[in-house]
């Protein structure tokens, strides 16, 4: 997210656009109660987004829900044509997200008007990226979109070589995105142009993260890759026991990478060193949400874990329903986030 | 109602009859009886399906008796699933399966490019024990070689959240749908569901919903369907190969068929089940059976005991092995005979045993291979062989073997 916020917000995928997962704000302990919990009618394979005191989940029941952050009540509801698993970005009071049967839509934050929406030929599986006034949204159509935020209006698209899952990176020069055909592909963001190509052995469900001008994604072929950014050039790579389709987070010259081989990596970004792993309940299909101190993440199986970023000890666990690919929202007091079998929870921190 | 081939009825639709068969644990298969091991009740049921097969049409198919096995000892390289190897063997195994000279030849004796083609995977257990993505993408692959659009083809199974832990969706080309049918469709266009017409409709151990409805996918969206099982042993089934694979993912509700209690009859669940016959029964309904027209069973990696779910890594081996067919049952009698070998091999029971004394919790049966929470249903291979859905006696199948590499 290139537009200003407060600290409270987290309004994209991840918290905004440098990836990082999160922000200064932290829980100051384990949740202790349910502040509310909803229950929607459908399943919920996005993660929550927080824009002032709206929490924005899409389902799959075809509905864009804003609640409303204190008391979990819905202030409005957008129905889309078809089941959502996008999560949405907000930014410059629209919600943007792009539905399974390839209609793409930016919803008024403040009614939940639609305001305009395009075709995007494919399902939208990732987020979409906000940067300097333009919309990216690659599909599992196998093409990369590039559309105005204020109409709409189409800049250009890209054909990716396979389907795409994975949410663009964006630079100011540059767009980096994962492909179901293994190849990570960065993309001059104002023209379209490829400017390079990486392939890995499997697909790259992942979405990149982006430091040190490298470009940190995961991929099937069960290697965690750093790229160099300028050309593709695989810098290190590290393997995982499973795949790696969980995105990645970075902060501080580490990079976390969840893997479906159960563990939660911290990587030293220049070298690929390994700092930690942890070994979670369940396979991580799903981002770690970083904070000053904390990391934590929503593994299969049913449980919030927080593990002490410098160590991957594990402060807390708290059970709550079973998550695939949510990350939960840490603000300084609650926790927000969302369960595959449509649960919302709003849990108040010690 | 439409009557099973078999059951000794006359053919004749008739929807308000009921058919009674022998309940689970009839004498079938080889094991020994104990005095412990008691029969549940007869199993009174009631199948709804609009339409009779089409005359020689589904099961067995095209190949009746026929299984080929096909090796590859490059299949997995490193713990890895190589995908090279898996076009190979394919393409062996789809040459030998018909006799075509060409894998194209031979996916277009099956397909054309009218169909609408559901791929039925098995996304259930831990990762390397569920069909491997690779060989969803080989199978694309050879529909495309057919002439079948990617947009004409579904992969499809319960369960949404298992489907996308397996990351099928990372493997399909643009176009190709991936559904689970338990909730709403995951990726795609159009809203899937059950078909109200079509059910199976019995009361296990007292439970109030007593119909399992089929798929849409099956019973509306798709023309033809291509079953990928796995290579596992089931604590309840005994196997869960081709039968259990397509059975339990098309239709709804059937946990109930092997857990719950009826205090009224006196009877429960485990150590008891009632997948004989209900697997074999659901495989015989409409459209289901006549659709089904192409069999591949991932045996890359078997699962010899702690199936289906497969939590300890102790009971599972590299096979290296894909078996193709259209009989589903000659399949899963393949697939019972190599399950049996490895579990001898490991000093584990057969899965035919019927010993009160092997029986304790799930729990411990995840642990100890010579243990197990059910008298297995290993039986229903059988009674689907004599209800003429496929070849069940082993002396009876052509079983040919082809090293690829």
């Amino acid at each position: 997210m290139d537009t200003p916020r407060s600290v409270h917000d987290w309004p994209t995928f991840l918290g905004d656009n440098a990836r990082r997962g999160g922000h200064s704000g932290e829980p100051s302990g384990p949740p202790s109660a349910a502040i509310w919990q909803r229950r929607l009618p459908g399943l919920v394979f996005s993660s929550p987004v927080l824009i002032g005191d709206l929490l924005c989940v899409t389902c799959m029941d075809g509905t864009l829900y804003a609640l409303d952050l204190d008391s979990g009540h819905t202030r409005w509801s957008f129905s889309a044509a078809n089941p959502i698993h996008s999560t949405p970005a907000v930014a410059e009071g629209r919600v943007l997200f792009g539905d399974q049967g390839g209609v793409f839509y930016a919803v008024e934050s403040a009614t939940g008007k639609v305001q305009w929406q395009a075709d995007t030929g494919g399902a939208a599986w990732s987020s979409p990226t906000v940067f300097q006034g333009t919309v990216y949204q690659g599909t599992t159509g196998g093409r990369l979109h590039s559309l105005d935020l204020q109409t709409g209006r189409r800049h250009w698209d890209a054909e990716l070589a396979g389907g795409s899952c994975s949410t663009a990176f964006a630079t100011h020069d540059r767009l980096y995105i994962g492909c179901g055909d293994g190849r990570v592909t960065a993309y001059e963001r104002e023209s379209g142009r490829k400017s390079w190509e990486t392939q890995t052995g499997a697909p790259v469900l992942s979405s990149p993260a982006f430091a040190e001008n490298l470009v940190l994604v995961g991929s099937e072929d069960r290697f965690f890759y750093a790229l160099d950014a300028d050309n593709g050039q695989v810098r290190w790579r590290y393997r995982g026991g499973q795949g790696f389709v969980a995105p990645a987070a970075c902060a501080d010259g580490s990079v976390y990478a969840g893997c479906k081989d159960g563990y939660l990596y911290a990587l030293t970004i220049a070298d690929g060193r390994l700092e930690w792993k942890a070994r979670t309940p369940q396979i991580v299909c799903g981002a770690a949400a970083v904070t000053a101190s904390l990391v934590c993440v929503q593994p299969y199986g049913g449980s919030l874990l927080a593990l002490e970023r410098r160590s991957g000890r594990q402060l807390w666990r708290a059970r709550l329903g079973s998550a695939i690919h949510s990350t939960p929202v840490l603000t300084v007091n609650r926790v927000l986030l969302t369960t595959y079998n449509g649960g919302v929870y709003a849990l108040r921190c010690a | 109602m439409q009557r099973p081939k078999g059951s000794g009825g006359s053919g004749e639709l008739d929807r308000r009859d009921f058919l009674k068969v022998a309940g689970a644990g009839l004498a079938i298969g080889g094991f020994t009886s104990s005095a412990d091991f008691k029969e549940l009740p007869k199993l009174e049921y009631r199948i709804h399906a609009p339409k009779p097969a089409p005359e020689g049409g589904g099961l067995p198919g095209k190949f009746p008796g026929r299984v080929v096995e096909v090796f590859h000892s490059k299949a997995i390289i490193d713990d890895r699933v190589s995908q090279s190897a898996i076009r190979t063997m394919l393409e062996r195994g789809m040459k030998e399966l018909t006799g075509a000279p060409t894998a194209v030849d031979a996916w277009r004796m099956f397909f054309s490019p009218d169909d609408v083609v559901a791929i039925k995977v098995n996304p259930s257990g831990v990762l390397g024990t569920t069909t491997s993505p690779e060989l969803v993408h080989e199978v694309i692959r050879g529909l495309e070689l057919a002439g079948v659009k990617p947009e004409n083809m579904v992969v499809f199974d319960r369960f949404p959240w298992q489907l996308m832990v397996s990351s099928y969706h990372g493997y399909l080309p643009p176009g190709v749908r991936l559904i689970g049918t338990a909730d709403v469709l995951v990726a795609g266009g159009q809203a899937v569901g059950h078909d109200p017409e079509i059910f199976f409709e019995t009361t296990c151990f007292s439970e109030l919903e007593t119909r399992s409805y089929l798929s849409t996918v099956v019973s509306r969206m798709a023309t033809k369907i291509v079953n990928l099982p796995c290579l596992k042993e089931h604590g309840a089934s005994g196997v869960t190969g081709c039968l259990k694979n397509i059975a339990y993912g098309s239709f709804t509700n059937v946990a109930r068929t092997h857990t719950g209690t009826d205090e009224i009859r006196g009877i429960s669940g485990p150590p008891y089940c009632y997948l004989d016959p209900i697997i074999p029964l659901m495989c015989s309904i409409e459209p289901l059976r006549s659709k089904l027209v192409l069999n591949i069973m991932d045996g890359l990696r078997g699962v010899w005991h702690g199936g289906p779910f497969a939590p300890s890594a102790d009971f599972i081996w590299e096979a290296k092995t894909l078996y193709l067919g259209t009989d589903a049952v000659a399949m899963d009698t393949i697939e019972l005979e190599a399950l049996e070998r490895k579990r001898r091999e490991k000093g584990a029971p057969s899965l035919w045993a019927r010993d009160p004394s092997q029986i304790t919790s799930r729990s411990e049966r995840d642990k100890d291979p010579t243990k197990n929470d059910y008298y297995r249903a290993t039986g229903h291979v059988r009674t689907a062989g004599q209800m003429g859905l496929g070849v069940w006696e082993p002396s009876h199948i052509s079983h040919r073997k082809i090293e690829a590499g």
